[in-house]
Parts: C-alpha cells; structure tokens; sequence
C-alpha cells in the first residue's frame, strides 16, 4: 500500500452562504416567535390582519426555526465537517450550489404560502404539495452530493458525524415522502391520503421522527465534530458513540405515538410509544454524557472559551430535553400535561437550548476560520451566553408553571363532582402572567442572537473569505480482501445471527408448547455462542472486525440504518393502515362531510384553528364534564386530514357541534371576547367578507371519493346545488336575529363544519338538523 | 407459547416487562462493548476530528 501528499481546497463557500442563510432567518423565526408569544399575552397584536394572526404566523415559526434556521445551521455543519473529515472537497459544486438556492426558495416560498393560510393542516408539515415535490428533489440533490463526496473520499474510516449524516438523510427522506403523500384539489390545495386514526399515527410518527432524525441526529454529528475540535481532544468514548448511534436510530422512529396518548389511537400503539421513549433514556444520556466527558481534564477551557461554554450548554439542554420527554411519554404524566403549555416549554428547551446554543457554539467556531480573522469580541460572544441563557430558563419555567397550571384547573373537580373552573378562559387568565415572562425570555434570546449577528459582522467585517487548503496524506486504496465485497458485508455473521434470533422469537409467538419454546431459547444461546467462537477466532487470525468492515463501507452502512428505521415505522404503522378493514360496522354509521362543511373545514384548516383548538375529547371523566363523549376512532374515518391538534389554547371542539346556536359562532368569529371574556383568540372579521369560489365543490368531493369517502356520483353532481342549500338554512337562522350574511361567505361554510363536529351517530348529542337559537343544546358544566 | 407466557401477566406489567428486559439488554450491550479488548480499533477513528488535514498558508482568497 503506497502513500502520497495531496493538497485540497475545502469548499467553504457554501458553508459561509448556509451560515448567513441560517443567521438571517434564525432572526427572522425569532422575531415572530416573539410576536406570536406577545399575540397570545396581548391579542391586540393580532391587528386584526389575517396574515399577521397567530394561527397563520404560527406555522411560519416552526417552519423558520425548524426547516430555515436549523436547517441551514446543519447544512453548514455537515459541508464543513464532511469534507474535512473525508478529507476531500464535495463532490460537486454545482450540486451544492443547487442545494443551497434550491432550500432558500423552498423557505421563501413557505414565507410566502403560510401567512397566505396556504397549508395542509398538518403540523411541521403545513408546505403544500408543489413545495413539498421542491423538497423532496432538493434533499435527493444533496443525498447524491453527499454519497458521491463519501465515494471519492481520501479517509478509509467513516466517524461517526458521518453516520449521524447518512441516517438524516435517509430517515427525513422517508418520513417527508411518507407524510407527504397527498391527492392534490388544486395548484395549491391538497389532502392528505391517510384519514383519521392512521393520518394521525403516520403525522406524528413524522412529526416525532422530524425531531429526532432533523433537529437531533444531525446535531449529534456536529457534536462529535465540533466538540473535541473546540475542545482538542477526542471524544470521550468511541465505543459509547457506537452504541449511541445505533441504539439511537432503532428507537427513535418508534416513539411517535406518545403524541397521542390518551386519543382515539389503538392502546397497544400508545403502549410502543411509551414503552420506546422510556428506552430512548438511555441512549440519549449515553451521548450526552460521552459529549460532556469530552472535556475531562480540559473544563477550565470552558471558562475562557465562549465556544466550548455554547457546547457544554446546548449539550446539558439535549440531556435535559432528553429527560423530559420519555417523562411527558408516561401516560400518567401525559394525562395532565398533554395540550398544555408545558410541552411548548419542552419544545423549546430542545429548540432554543439545543439547537440555539449549537448553533451558536458552532457559528462561532467557524467564522474566524472561515474568515481568517479572531472573533471580534470573546466578551460579547459571553454575554450572548449569559443573555440567551437566562431567556431560555425564563421560557421553560414560565411555560412549566404554566402548563401544570393549565392541567390541574383542568382537571379539578368540586366535592359533588363538578368542575371547579367551569369556564376555559379562567384558565387562560390565570396563566396570563406566564405568557407574558415567556415573551420576555424569547426577547431576551432574541437579543442574544441579535449580539451574535454584531460580533460576527464586526469579524468578518474587512477580512477576505477564504477556502481553507490543507494537505493530507493519503493511502492508495488497499486490495479488497478475498471474499469481503458488499454483499459479503451485507450478509455477514451478525446480520444472520440477528436473523436467525428473529426468526426464533417469531416461532416463540407462534408455537403454543412450553418445551418447544425452552429448546428454541437454548437453540438462541448456542446461536449466540458460536457466533461468538467465530468473532474471537476469526479476530485471532487478524482479521478484522465485521464493524470495522461496515463502517468503511457508506453502501453497507446506509442499507442497515434503513433497515434500522424501516423496522420500527413498518411495524407501527401498516396494523394502523390496515385496520380499516376492522372497523367497518362502525364506519358505516359515519356519514361523510357535506360539500359547504368539507369547505368550511378548509377555512379550518387555512386559518390555523388546529393550532390552539384540538378536536380528541379524552377518555376521562373532566374531560367529559367539559366536552362530553371521549372521542372514538371510527369518528375520523373521513377525515382527510385529521385535525386532532397538539395544544389547547382555547377548549377541544370536537363535541362542539350542536352546542352553541349559528348567532353564537357567528359573534365568537366576529369578537371572540363578546362570547368568551377573557379569551385571547384573534377576531375573525374576514371571514364574514371573503368568499370562497362554490365551482370547487364538485371537484373537493370527487378528491374525496378518489381518497375513499363514499360519495356517490350523484353527491358530486349536485355537491354546488346543496351546499348552497345547507348555507342559506344558516343565513336565514342568521338572518332571524338581524345578522346579514352571503351565503357563500367563509364563516358561513365554517359554522357549518363546527356545528358539525361530534355529531355522527351514537353520539348523544346527535341532530340531524342544524341547531338554531331555538333548539340549542344548553351548556352543561363545560363552559369555553 | 407466548400465550402461556403472558398467561398470568397483567397487561399494565407487560410494559415494564418490556422495559426491564430492554434495560437489561443495553447493560449487556454496553458491558459487551467495554469489554472489548480493542479499543486499538477505534483509534485512529477518534482521532478523525483533530487530524483533519495539514494547512497550508498560502489560502487562497475568494470573492464572497
């Protein structure tokens, strides 16, 4: 084997323009997470604008933070440590230049589409149709670059940020595609193809997994590049990351139903749920803790260096999160903080602590190598520390107190078993104080990163961007050893020993003999010893490892992560997809939505109602006290796309229907403080104007029948005429109490899905009519 | 067999039955991993990050 020095230039352009694209809308996302935090304290900010509500800006955070601000951070983290840790430049420069504007139109065309209240109703994944065909080639145009970089590059080893990377990039291109999958209405209207209890299983399996597999993988391998660089050292344990990448990506994917507990999903789905985020403990804290020990013997670094300081923070932040999320997964603790405020907290210590704090860490890191000049100032760099910090613990808390608040008013019940707070805005005014420290702990992190953005200006400020060159030395590529090619290494030992323990636990749920099952577990004791024989004599004769084969090869590497993550998303979500064909006697008494509540539940879903109001009334007894029935699966069966939610702001809907008259919607849209004192919901004057195009009746429900819901030929035929028919029996109630409204307004059609909700057979409020002032159902105990 | 198994097991145990098996299984796999008498293996990869290429001075400037 020879060697030879080559010289390389690093591509360090593109990792300077994702650095300022993830500086510029980090800001952006701050600063209306700030505004929305302010909104939700103080209504008036809402301004009465449709484009400036919470409900439209809300998703336009989540998308800036998530996709725009983390999103560019790890893209610059993943071009600058890849090539320097395969030792060549990417493979294409084309190729990245087309990932970098290709992602940046993406961001501006969310920016565009979600104030507009173009989306899908579904959370982190509102993007309509065309943006989301935009993602899904922008992500395979890094994939090829990424791949083809990892075939020509000068290192034979793959760390292990390298494999944090391959497992991005295959996990968020299944669940983006899986999730994805919709029948398009119109250019910028589509639904979703899943419906209901699978809809929501397959969300939050991508919604979980876009957390774990987009704000957390590729962090880790950021953390093991940047973390012993800043630090000077290697990392902790090399063998713990192994076992933490591995262990890691197993069970993340499974954890996506603990979203849910408590809801209408199958309790043996909730149970995997729970069950996999307790596990998820384990390996979380294994990393973190290899991150931290990083620094044995190097701690007082951290007291003069800002860098390390941003690291051993954000890293404390991923342990803390990492903690409290298989705490919320216990369904006892789920039962009093799910649609809380609490989850927002812990939202954002992983968002703010975690991923604010290494990006920070890392853009600090990077700029004067990338600028080749020293930080400006080390002591603005530690006040941005001190700042952001502080708004961090200042948001936690406010949102802990807030949400343990909010769940134990929810539940608490007087000695005759009545609810104590019978009003849903006692609630919201007592935890008015919490919203208003949490805009002040956002501000406080905004002003932070605005600090960042000065001190990284006044570095770069007058220095020349620079391509870093190096020289390595590099081995000629050894001679395969006889009979070790891919598939060799594909089908080694351990994948057949793994599969044939598979097979005997399969047979231990198949066989019904005590005896058989004892001889299959030594059978699996004797597989395991010779496999064990075979390692040792094999590693005795110097050959090497099966992982030291595995993890030089990307193609073997990322076929068995794929196989890792398919398991667990495989098994949770084909029983859900399939158990359609269990429930068809309940299914039946479902009647599909009308044509004008099918519109009015667009309107739903374009003003963002899902985000503060969920539609699962739980299976408990003051949830029933305050709603009525816990909602049942079968309910959802026509529901493309499931509008469950994930927080409550305002109180669950699903029972809503029928309980108030048409003139009560109608003045709770127009000022929603008329109805409900005390309420923060923006006012809805828009929707009594806007009109929507009737044409799309027949159409939206020939979309339906495509997807499943069982309207006939007829119901599309004449879906224009009836749903002008169902619109005018509301103006005329309207009408009746001397309000003027055009048949084909938007709130019309949206009272009309309300007063829709929760009424479909067996359920004890049912009315086939719509309710008027007349015939309303008076309010029991559950005051909104 | 898994019917005889679970037979006597109340379903709220089968969870931290679950969960205890897992746990016992990540201490055996992590004491397997620490155990291994080859950390010689992993070093050269450990050292990835802090070997990541000789600079060379002349960096040549680029139009931002």
């Amino acid at each position: 084997m020879s060697q030879r020095i080559e010289r390389i230039e690093y591509d360090d352009g593109i990792v300077r323009k994702f650095m300022f694209a993830s500086i510029l809308f980090g800001t952006v996302g701050l600063i209306v997470g700030v505004l929305i935090a302010s909104q939700l304290a103080w209504h008036q900010l809402n301004f009465g604008i449709p484009y400036l509500t919470f409900s439209r800006l809300r998703p336009l955070h989540t998308n800036a933070v998530i996709f725009a601000f983390v999103g560019n951070m790890m893209f610059a983290g993943v071009y600058y440590s890849t090539q320097r840790l395969l030792k060549t430049r990417m493979a294409n420069d084309l190729l990245s230049s087309i990932h970098f504007w290709g992602w940046q139109l993406i961001i501006v065309a969310a920016a565009v589409t979600l104030p507009l209240g173009l989306t899908t109703g579904k959370e982190y994944a509102e993007l309509e149709w065309p943006i989301d065909i935009a993602i899904a080639v922008i992500w395979v145009v890094f994939a090829i670059n990424f791949f083809w970089t990892l075939a020509k590059r000068n290192e034979k080893h793959l760390y292990v940020a390298i494999w944090f990377y391959i497992a991005t990039i295959v996990t968020v291109a299944v669940l983006h595609i899986v999730n994805s999958l919709a029948l398009p209405l119109s250019p910028m209207k589509s639904y979703s193809v899943f419906a209901g209890v699978q809809d929501a299983l397959v969300q939050w399996w991508y919604g979980h997994n876009a957390v774990a597999f987009f704000l957390t993988t590729p962090i880790l391998g950021i953390m093991y590049y940047f973390l012993p660089k800043a630090a000077e050292r290697p990392v902790y344990s090399y063998r713990l990351s192994i076992v933490h990448f591995w262990s890691l990506v197993f069970m993340y994917i499974w954890a996506g139903p603990h979203h849910l507990l408590y809801t209408a999903l199958p309790d043996w789905a909730q149970s995997l749920g729970m069950i996999f985020s307790l596990m998820l403990w384990a390996p979380s804290w294994g990393g973190m803790l290899n991150g931290l020990l990083t620094l044995r013997g190097a701690w007082n670094k951290v007291r003069e260096e800002p860098v390390l300081k941003f690291f051993v923070a954000g890293v404390t932040f991923y342990g803390m999160s990492t903690f409290e999320g298989p705490l919320l997964s216990i369904k006892s603790v789920s039962a009093l903080a799910h649609y809380t405020d609490w989850i927002v907290g812990h939202a954002h210590g992983g968002a703010l602590g975690w991923n604010g704090l290494m990006a920070a860490g890392m853009f600090y890191w990077m700029a004067p190598r990338l600028w080749n000049k020293p930080l400006h100032s080390k002591k603005a760099a530690d006040a941005h520390f001190w700042i952001a910090t502080i708004g961090i613990i200042l948001y936690m808390v406010s949102m802990w107190i807030s949400g343990v608040n909010q769940g134990l008013m929810w539940q608490a019940q007087n000695a005759d078993g009545t609810l104590t707070y019978t009003s849903f805005t006692e609630t919201l005014l007592a935890i008015r104080p919490m919203y208003i420290v949490r805009a002040l702990g956002g501000t406080l992190y905004l002003t932070g990163f605005v600090l960042m953005i000065w001190n990284l200006l006044k570095t770069v400020s007058g220095a020349q961007a620079t391509n870093t060159t190096v020289e390595v030395t590099v081995e000629d590529k050894p001679a395969e050893e006889p009979g070790v090619g891919p598939l060799t290494v594909i089908a080694g030992r351990p994948l057949w020993f793994s599969t044939i323990g598979l097979v005997f636990t399969l047979v231990f749920f198949l066989v019904d003999s005590a005896a058989l099952a004892i001889g299959l577990s030594v059978a699996v004791l004797v597989v395991g010893e010779v496999a064990y024989v075979i390692n040792k004599k094999e590693r005795a004769s110097g050959k090497p490892s099966w992982f030291g084969l595995v993890e030089r090869r990307p193609f073997a590497f990322t076929v068995l992560v794929l196989l890792s993550v398919l398991v667990g998303g495989i098994a949770e979500l084909l029983p859900t997809i399939l158990v359609k064909q269990a429930v068809p006697e309940a299914g039946h008494a479902q009647k599909p939505y009308t044509a004008l509540e099918l519109q009015g539940r667009d309107v739903y879903q374009r003003e963002g109602c899902y985000l503060c109001h969920s539609q699962m009334v739980r299976p408990m007894l003051h949830e029933y006290l305050r709603y009525g029935e816990a909602s049942r699966a079968e309910e959802f069966i026509y529901d493309h796309p499931f509008q469950w939610g994930s927080k409550r702001t305002g109180p669950d809907l699903h029972r809503i229907g029928g309980r108030y008259p048409n003139l009560w919607h109608y003045t709770h849209l127009m000022d929603p403080r008329s109805t409900s004192p005390g309420s923060n919901m923006p006012t809805y004057q828009w929707l009594a104007e806007w009109t929507y195009d009737t044409k799309l009746a027949g159409p939206r429900l020939a979309v339906m029948q495509k997807l499943g819901v069982p309207y006939t030929n007829a119901d599309i035929d004449a879906a224009e005429a009836n749903q002008k028919k169902q619109a005018n029996t509301i103006v005329v109630d309207l009408a009746k109490n001397g309000v003027k409204a055009n048949w084909n307004s938007d709130i019309v059609a949206l009272i009309a899905y309300l007063q829709r909700l929760g009424r479909d057979q067996g359920v004890a409020l049912t009315e086939d009519v719509p309710p008027t002032a007349a015939n309303a159902v008076p309010q029991v105990g559950g005051g909104r | 067999m898994y019917k005889q198994f679970f037979a006597d097991m109340e379903w709220t145990a089968l969870p931290l039955f679950a969960l205890g098996l897992f746990l016992a299984m990540f201490a055996l796999m992590l004491l397997r991993t620490f155990a291994w008498k080859t950390k010689q293996d992993f070093e050269p990869m450990e050292q990835l990050p802090l070997s990541d290429g000789r600079p060379v001075n002349n960096r040549r400037e680029v139009t931002p």
